[in-house]
């Protein structure tokens, strides 16, 4: 059973070091993927999640947030942390931001069980294609060095990619509902963020 | 279809070259579908990934650092508590009774920081120095009615019609829009200038001969009517910028460290006296000239975002707090003060109506996280 918010909450308003484990259980994983994919560097993420909670306790934040915008809040502080960190890009392109939201998007409502389906849903792949999903998508491999070492052509590669995709897919329902649900919203009241809690 | 979901997997793959993401980019923001198939497949992507790294970071190693750092001197804090309330008291007992005359209380006012200022309005200076404030209610009194070449709108703008040929003798004007105002004017040629905020502008009332020839300090977007015949020029205290009939944006404040030109349509030149550099701009290009360097720096333009004084918002993506709060101060007339200097290098998002006030739009920010406002007189303090 997954820890609400409400639930994270009320354990902070009650004993802080209670409420910080479950925002822990809750939350640490789901921010370390998002993160990861701005960053490459693990430890630099882990230190922006921690300094993240540590803002978000020492500061009594919690004390301030409402349920429904915990979440929100989270994923918005991590995201501007991370473009801080990046400053020497000075901006993103309009097709970088399109990818930002919808990885902003996935990482709310993502999982542990979620998790787990998807990797059984990838073991259950035909040999071939779980070879190339995991090159191409996990391992970050281009398509050429992908069909050289597994000795088949360019072309093979994006169909079993294409294939294996639509495969898992079947495996996102909770995801796709989000998709018909929430199309045309931004489901974030994002406008007005400080990039970092981290402050000298 | 097809075709598009392969584009769309090629890009995420890391697949396509510069001018392939292009158009990649362009096509998503004219096709809605296409737009909603890329953010679902960036999804799956990306959760096929993290359901791969779920595991890789210790959490439990992660907490216990968290909960070192916030409890590991909670004893020594508490003792560090009691001892400084004991100093504090003291000390202030001793304060008070050395004092004879306390200052008068800070009394915290929020006149001028509530809403923008609205008494102030724009000037026109007119070439023998007599001045005339733009403003509805002087409308009938004012010398404007004499002048058959000009008429204040009941909008509140200014427009200019050409006078007959007869006349050759160029007269300057000067447009002066004071902190928290915005003013359009259109000239005799029918272009119109929307000035922002804090912004001058000279130009004659009349254009004659083969070319036509403005002055501009502060922030201007400019809609120019065609004229091949006779360029048009923008003069700023660091440039010099040459156009046939286009649209651009100006940001050339004197307390600013750059000049900011965005072209919207159309073609212009530019010309730095002192650098003595030059270059043509495409549209949808910004340039970024520093005044202390001298670099000149080609970016991508936001045309949201540089022409929200116009239309009435504010928007910044990714701007330090110093930037925001120059645009904010012009608009609302108030003074920043940072107790923290640190805080100046901040990046933040804003998106708000410009005509929010003030209060709205730092409430706001404050409540994101730690920042804090305080605001005495006509003077906004930031601290942590």
């Amino acid at each position: 059973m997954m820890t609400s918010e409400q639930h994270i909450l009320t354990a902070f308003s009650q004993n802080p070091e209670e409420g910080a484990k479950l925002l822990f259980q809750r939350y640490y994983k789901p921010l370390m993927a998002f993160t990861s994919s701005f960053i490459a560097d693990q430890y630099t993420c882990e230190d922006i999640i921690q300094n993240l909670f540590y803002q978000f306790i020492r500061k009594q934040i919690y004390r301030r947030t409402a349920p429904e915008t915990l979440s929100s809040f989270l994923f918005c502080s991590a995201r501007n942390s991370c473009l801080n960190h990046l400053r020497d890009r000075k901006t993103f392109t309009d097709i970088e931001q399109m990818e930002l939201q919808a990885l902003e998007e996935e990482a709310v409502t993502f999982s542990p069980e979620l998790v787990a389906s998807i990797r059984r849903a990838i073991e259950e792949l035909p040999e071939k294609t779980r070879q190339v999903i995991t090159s191409i998508i996990i391992q970050r491999k281009k398509y050429k060095e992908t069909a050289q070492e597994m000795n088949i052509s360019v072309n093979t590669v994006k169909s079993q990619l294409r294939d294996g995709l639509k495969q898992l897919r079947q495996q996102f329902p909770a995801s796709l509902l989000f998709f018909f649900l929430f199309k045309s919203g931004y489901p974030f009241p994002c406008h007005l963020q400080r990039h970092s809690l981290t402050t000298a | 279809m097809q075709d598009d979901y392969q584009q769309i997997l090629d890009y995420l793959s890391d697949e396509l070259d510069a001018k392939e993401k292009a158009s990649l980019e362009t096509s998503l923001k004219e096709d809605d579908r296409k737009q909603e198939l890329f953010k679902q497949t960036v999804k799956n992507f990306h959760a096929i990934r993290w359901s791969a790294t779920w595991d890789t970071p210790d959490e439990d190693e992660a907490y216990d650092r968290l909960h070192k750092r916030l409890y590991k001197h909670r004893l020594y804090l508490q003792v560090m508590r009691y001892a400084a309330i004991f100093i504090l008291l003291l000390s202030g007992g001793v304060f008070f009774l050395n004092r004879q005359t306390p200052d008068a209380p800070l009394v915290v006012s929020n006149a001028n920081t509530e809403t923008r200022t609205e008494h102030k309005v724009p000037i026109l200076t007119l070439h023998d120095g007599k001045q005339l404030a733009l403003h509805q209610s002087s409308l009938s009194q004012s010398e404007i009615q004499e002048k058959t070449n000009l008429r204040l709108t009941e909008t509140g703008s200014l427009e200019y019609t050409s006078l007959p040929d007869t006349v050759k003798e160029t007269v300057f004007h000067t447009l002066s829009v004071p902190q928290g105002c915005e003013f359009t004017v259109t000239l005799s040629d029918g272009s119109r200038i929307w000035l922002n905020a804090a912004s001058e502008l000279k130009y004659p009332e009349t254009f004659h001969g083969n070319t036509r020839k403005v002055h501009l300090s502060g922030e201007a977007y400019f809609e120019i009517t065609a004229d091949s015949n006779r360029p048009f020029y923008v003069h700023t205290q660091e440039m010099q910028l040459k156009v046939l009939g286009t649209s651009f944006n100006i940001k050339a404040y004197p307390d600013e460290t750059e000049t900011v030109t965005t072209l919207l349509t159309g073609s212009i030149e530019q010309h730095y006296p002192s650098s003595g550099q030059s270059l043509r701009l495409l549209p949808l290009q910004q340039v970024h000239f520093n005044h202390t360097t001298g670099n000149l720096q080609t970016l991508k333009a936001d045309p949201e975002e540089v022409l929200a004084w116009k239309n009435g918002k504010f928007i910044a993506r990714d701007k330090t707090l110093e930037e925001i709060f120059q645009q904010l101060s012009r608009w609302y007339g108030f003074e920043t003060v940072y107790l923290h200097p640190e805080l100046k290098q901040e990046r933040f998002h804003l998106h708000t109506n410009r005509y929010a006030t003030v209060r709205e739009i730092l409430d706001n920010l404050q409540s994101t996280n730690g920042i804090h406002f305080s605001y005495i007189d006509n003077k906004i303090y930031i601290s942590h």
